[in-house]
């Protein structure tokens, strides 16, 4: 029995020293996220005609976005 | 003269004209033909004020899109002139330029025809003539729109003001409280003989003239004429399966709203489609509105909305000036309002329903459409406004979501404003009036008010139904 009861406490200090590092340091991938907003921003740009966007139903001239308006 | 066909129910005078309908077409009809020596009997359904009992005639089986005719029409002496906004805009010529939509023919008859009749039109609704229309604000836009020219009547409430004259005038007989409730044909079911009316206690009798006029508006005048089906099974001027068809209305539709650049601007400008964009684009005219919110201060927007511009302004990179567009929650300064024309279309229409009134007629089925043609006046109108609006530097427009997304369905209200259900045609295939307003079918049968519209516009149609009903008159005389 002791040394079952120790074999398991063992195994079970190992499994929680090694997973502990992976989940504490495992961070989203920013990379990623960033396209997919930057997608889901872009989506909201509808060009009008060639001069005109749309931007979640803004109507704007495109230099606004470029350069910012006058 | 005037009776109460409650209590007085001899009618047994033989008339020049009867007119069915008290409105501003059936009021203008009788006094211009009391003038010219005709003796008039003009028949009206409701009595001379409100009543919930008259008023319960509208309710109606709602197929399509509602139009809330029972609340947007008034049935007692003076018809919806009671409750009119006054608003007053002549026809353009080019409305009467005849050309085919959605396989229909426009006008018949050209805006000549008309234009002499507007100075009396005008001086019927207390309108200033030499004021005429004027534009309401500068051209600010230049491209595609121009400043709407229009003028307000007081509005004249036709029961005020001829009520009066009506009851002292020696030609003209009205009776209130009088339900027309059938036409009754001559053999050869060429004319109209006599008219079955009904008073409020189910009492009826029959009223004859050489003429008749129907002037209940675009609701009920083809469902008084369908309802006509005891001779003719398919109604009275209905050969062609013409009578309901083609409703039209005024499409008000919400556009979206905007930010002013210039806070100080505080009128609410008011722009009409130009002729040059609605044929370009093969769409229907419009008149835009930029209604201005006018507690802007207290909600305070004032400082949302200059920001909304310095940071457009700013040196953000791109993506944080489409993400701060995007979450910009300002409601802006205010609305954009729209009055469209719609165009004639056979699937909109007015039709019965099995259910029956009072008087044991069939109720109106309503089902008002809107078809790819409107569609796209809506969506290329409200696309065009917000450009020419960005591009004169007056600020920005935040369109709804169903004008750049096709797959949304357009949400619209109406302007009650019932048009073209008894539309005017030369070939009688295509409507139910020739260009004198003559049912095609009949001898001495004709139709006043804004369902012999062929096409409607995007005027508002009082004034153009009195133009009518003096050429009308005119006509008759002659």
């Amino acid at each position: 029995m002791p040394n079952s009861l120790h074999r398991r406490s063992f195994m079970s200090s190992i499994l929680l020293v090694s997973l502990a590092p992976l989940t504490t340091t495992k961070r989203p991938n920013l990379t990623k996220n960033q396209v997919n907003e930057n997608q889901q921003i872009f989506r909201a740009v509808k060009p009008l005609d060639q001069d005109f966007v749309s931007v979640n139903g803004w109507v704007l001239p495109k230099e606004t976005l470029i350069k910012g308006t006058r | 003269m005037l009776f109460d066909f409650n209590f007085q129910t001899d009618i047994d005078k033989h008339y020049d004209v009867c007119v069915v309908g008290t409105g501003p077409a059936g009021i203008t009809l009788a006094r211009k033909l009391s003038e010219a020596g005709q003796t008039v009997l003009l028949l009206e359904a409701g009595g001379l004020d409100y009543s919930e009992q008259s008023q319960d005639f509208y309710e109606c089986e709602i197929a399509g899109h509602n139009a809330w005719p029972k609340f947007s029409r008034l049935r007692y002496f003076g018809g919806t002139s009671n409750h009119w906004s006054g608003r007053c805009r002549p026809f353009d010529s080019s409305d009467f330029k005849s050309r085919e939509i959605n396989g229909l023919p426009g006008w018949p008859i050209r805006y000549s025809e008309i234009e002499p009749y507007l100075g009396e039109a005008m001086e019927i609704l207390d309108l200033d003539k030499e004021m005429g229309f004027q534009p309401m604000n500068d051209d600010l836009l230049q491209v595609h729109f121009s400043p709407d020219a229009y003028t307000k009547s007081p509005p004249t409430r036709f029961k005020g003001k001829y009520l009066s004259e009506i009851e002292h005038s020696k030609n003209i007989d009205c009776y209130y409280n009088a339900t027309a409730l059938d036409m009754r044909l001559d053999k050869s079911h060429q004319s109209i003989t006599h008219i079955k009316v009904s008073n409020y206690n189910h009492f009826t009798t029959t009223v004859s003239a050489q003429k008749f006029i129907l002037c209940l508006g675009g609701i009920e005048t083809p469902r008084f004429m369908l309802n006509c089906n005891s001779q003719i099974p398919r109604g009275i001027g209905n050969s062609s399966d013409m009578v309901g068809r083609c409703f039209m209305e005024h499409l008000n539709v919400r556009m979206g709203s905007f930010l002013y650049r210039d806070l100080d601007t505080t009128a609410g400008m008011q722009f009409y489609s130009d002729d040059a964009f609605v044929n370009k684009n093969s769409i229907g005219k419009s008149n835009i509105t930029f209604g201005i919110v006018r507690q802007i201060k207290s909600y305070g927007r004032t400082r949302e909305i200059k920001n909304f511009f310095k940071n457009l302004a700013c040196q953000m990179e791109i993506e944080d000036k489409v993400q701060f567009i995007s979450e910009f929650k300002c409601p802006g300064m205010g609305n954009i309002g729209t009055l469209i024309e719609q165009s004639p279309n056979l699937d909109s229409r007015v039709s019965l329903s099995k259910e029956t009134d009072s008087f044991g007629l069939s109720r109106t089925k309503f089902d008002w459409q809107i078809n790819d043609f409107d569609r796209k006046t809506i969506r290329e109108t409200g696309e065009a406004i917000a450009i020419v609006f960005a591009r004169a530097n007056l600020g920005s427009v935040r369109l709804a979501d169903f004008i750049l997304d096709n797959t949304k369905e357009i949400e619209f209200g109406r302007h009650a404003h019932h048009m073209g259900t008894t539309r005017m045609s030369k070939d009688p295939n295509y409507g139910v009036v020739d260009t004198n307003s003559k049912v095609h079918d009949l001898d001495n049968l004709y139709i006043a008010g804004s369902s012999v519209f062929s096409t409607g516009g995007a005027c508002n149609p009082t004034m153009p139904i009195i133009q009518l009903c003096l050429r009308l008159t005119d006509h008759l005389k002659s």
